[in-house]
């Protein structure tokens, strides 16, 4: 038994997770990526352009997460100075995903979601550095979130997709009655290990009907124990009833060491 | 032994690493979302998720109607021991589950041996340590699933009482008790070996029940442990009840299994599925059928105590109203495998079933890693 613990040992030890190695220092994440299909409804679709800035020939990694087909998850981008391509899609239907976009050099990122009838304005999606994510111990807060007879939010946990082998995230979960400390809700649980949209949180969090609150997530870290690579992000959206224009509600972010 | 279980489970893993490139194409739909699809072990399937889950999130809010399924039903020292696994080391939540599943089937083989050494004679323990690792549903022992953790628990009890080391298998009881509701048949089963142990050490029948009864009260205590977490988190002490019973989606009582069981049957048989629509229900039928028969010859074999046990394990599937697990519920039913090692005296008849069981397995494992029902 004791001639096998070595081998043990050394199978934990490579078994041990390390977190993936970044293509290079800039970054951008669009936090939410989707396209839908249904009958009666906006035909959305993602519209992603992707631009090299720098003066020389450089390659971007994209990960989708999650992508339509494994093969899908990356895709690295090889663009002449200048240069500006359209990215596949490459996400499943009705489901939120996330785009990372990481290089060597510096590039820019455009992204909204389009109803492709124009029935319906596009929805500008804010594109984020690395360095805005939440890393554990940080705190989001976002709001109002509403549900009146001319607007309904929701809101949703979205990470970069290299975050696939730290997730699933823990988070605290409190809903707070807006600008206020006024407690309305608050748990602690799990995330799934894709984007989470928290489509009705009045029927989710069990919290009566119209209530407005902010929503203010703190980030506990990889439930795996595994060291977080980029971070957390947690965005809400609202829209508006009548012609369907939704617009993103602001998330401020309070950093664990200032707290 | 160990060499044999190392053996055996390196078999395994190699099977199920080369069933993922064995036509791929018929692989059944995988019911779980893309990030765990994704990154599990191949011996991570079906229930596994469950485990996964519990590991990484704990026990979620309760269920509020019939129908609906949640972790409630899944007992915590497994998912525990893998979440310790996981937080200590950071590696995979469902390769934890694996490493479990390993040490407790390398634990259980050595007890199994004592055990059959002990009851059966020194002849009796490769043969029969052979039928438990080859029988067609053992491969779930690697897996991400509780029987190598419930056997290692369920021997390690048993042992300690018939040796008399009380405070052992006091605590391998009550982990027992902890890890699946199967580990309940298990008190009958200690009572009638820790009395048998007393009173062959010269004790008093009055001192020998008592003993019995403290051996049979151990995997109650586990259980009335994991009731007590329950009523104290979620103020439902029998919130494990209620969750089976969502689970099962229809109104039913453990007195109605026997009879929808029985109807299942009856369909099959009119209906003509018995291979062509549900051959995996149709096996678990079958070894059912097998364990109660090895259950009335431990009978007749005058080996009472192991005899209720295995009867009482198969008669927890009886009671479930289904068939489906039956090829799992019944493996940590060990008396079972020392008795149908006997058949080793015919020596190339217990050659032949061993291969054939073991080509079993090799396409239950196959299954299982396509995402085929396997139990």
């Amino acid at each position: 038994m004791r001639r096998a613990l070595p081998f043990v040992a050394a199978f934990l030890a490579a078994a041990c997770h390390r977190p993936p190695e970044p293509y290079g220092p800039v970054s951008a994440f669009v936090p939410v990526a989707f396209r839908s299909n249904n009958p009666g409804r906006p035909i959305w679709a993602p519209k992603v352009t992707l631009t090299n800035t720098s003066g020389a020939p450089s390659s971007v990694r994209l990960t989708r997460w999650p992508p339509d087909a494994p093969d899908a998850e990356e895709r690295v981008f090889d663009l002449a100075p200048g240069e500006t391509c359209s990215v596949p899609p490459r996400i499943p239907h009705g489901t939120v995903s996330s785009l990372f976009f990481e290089s060597r050099a510096p590039f820019r990122v455009s992204a909204e979601i389009v109803d492709r009838r124009h029935l319906t304005p596009s929805l500008v999606v804010p594109i984020l550095s690395s360095e805005d994510l939440a890393r554990p111990g940080d705190r989001l807060r976002v709001g109002p979130l509403v549900d009146t007879a001319s607007e309904r939010s929701h809101f949703c946990f979205t990470f970069p997709g290299v975050e696939r082998d730290a997730v699933p995230f823990r988070v605290r979960l409190r809903l707070l009655s807006p600008g206020s400390e006024t407690l309305v809700h608050e748990s602690t649980f799990v995330l799934t290990g894709l984007p989470l949209v928290i489509d009705d949180p009045w029927k989710r969090f069990h919290v009566a009907s119209g209530t407005p609150f902010d929503v203010e997530v703190t980030f506990l870290g990889s439930a795996r124990s595994r060291p977080v690579a980029r971070g957390l992000w947690v965005y809400g959206i609202t829209a508006t009833k009548a012609t369907g224009a939704s617009r993103f509600l602001e998330t401020r972010v309070t950093r664990g060491s200032a707290r | 032994m160990l060499g044999l279980g190392l053996l055996w489970l390196a078999c395994i893993w190699i099977v199920a690493g080369v069933s993922g490139s064995i036509l791929p194409g018929i692989a059944a739909a995988r019911p779980w979302t893309y990030d765990i699809v994704r990154r599990v072990t191949p011996l991570a399937r079906w229930d596994s998720g469950w485990y996964i889950n519990l590991a990484e999130a704990g026990y979620w809010e309760p269920p509020t109607r019939v129908g609906q399924e949640t972790n409630h039903a899944f007992f915590p020292l497994y998912p525990g021991l893998m979440r310790l696994i996981v937080r200590t080391t950071g590696i995979e939540t469902s390769l934890a589950g694996n490493l479990v599943s390993a040490a407790a089937l390398l634990v259980a083989l050595l007890l199994f041996a004592a055990w059959t050494e002990r009851n059966f004679g020194e002849s009796r323990v490769v043969p029969a340590v052979l039928v438990l690792l080859l029988f067609p549903t053992s491969f779930f022992f690697a897996a991400v699933y509780t029987e190598a953790l419930l056997l290692a628990l369920s021997l390690a009890a048993v042992e300690a009482f018939a040796r008399r080391r009380p405070v052992i298998g006091v605590i391998a009881g009550v982990l027992a008790g902890l890890t699946r509701i199967s580990g309940l048949v298990l008190a009958p089963y200690l009572a009638l070996v820790a009395f048998r142990a007393r009173r062959d050490a010269g004790d008093s029948p009055g001192r020998a029940i008592k003993w019995a009864t403290l051996a049979a009260a151990s995997p109650l205590a586990g259980f009335g442990l994991f009731c007590l977490y329950f009523w104290r988190r979620f103020s439902d002490p029998l919130l494990f009840v209620t969750a089976q019973h969502n689970w099962s989606g229809q109104a039913k009582s453990i007195l109605d299994g026997p009879s929808l069981i029985w109807r299942g049957v009856v369909e099959d048989f009119q209906r003509g599925r018995l291979l062509g629509g549900s051959p995996a229900r149709t096996f678990e039928g079958l070894y059912l059928l097998v364990f109660l028969v090895l259950a009335a010859v431990l009978l007749r074999q005058r080996r009472h105590a192991e005899a209720l046990f295995v009867f009482l394990t198969v008669a927890i599937v009886l009671s479930s109203g289904t068939f489906e697990s039956a090829g799992r519920y019944v493996l940590p039913a060990f008396p079972a495998f020392a008795l149908l090692a006997g058949l080793s005296s015919r020596r190339d008849l217990f050659r032949s079933l061993l291969v054939l069981s073991a080509a079993a397995q090799a396409v239950y494992v196959w299954a299982f890693v396509h995402w085929y029902w396997a139990g």
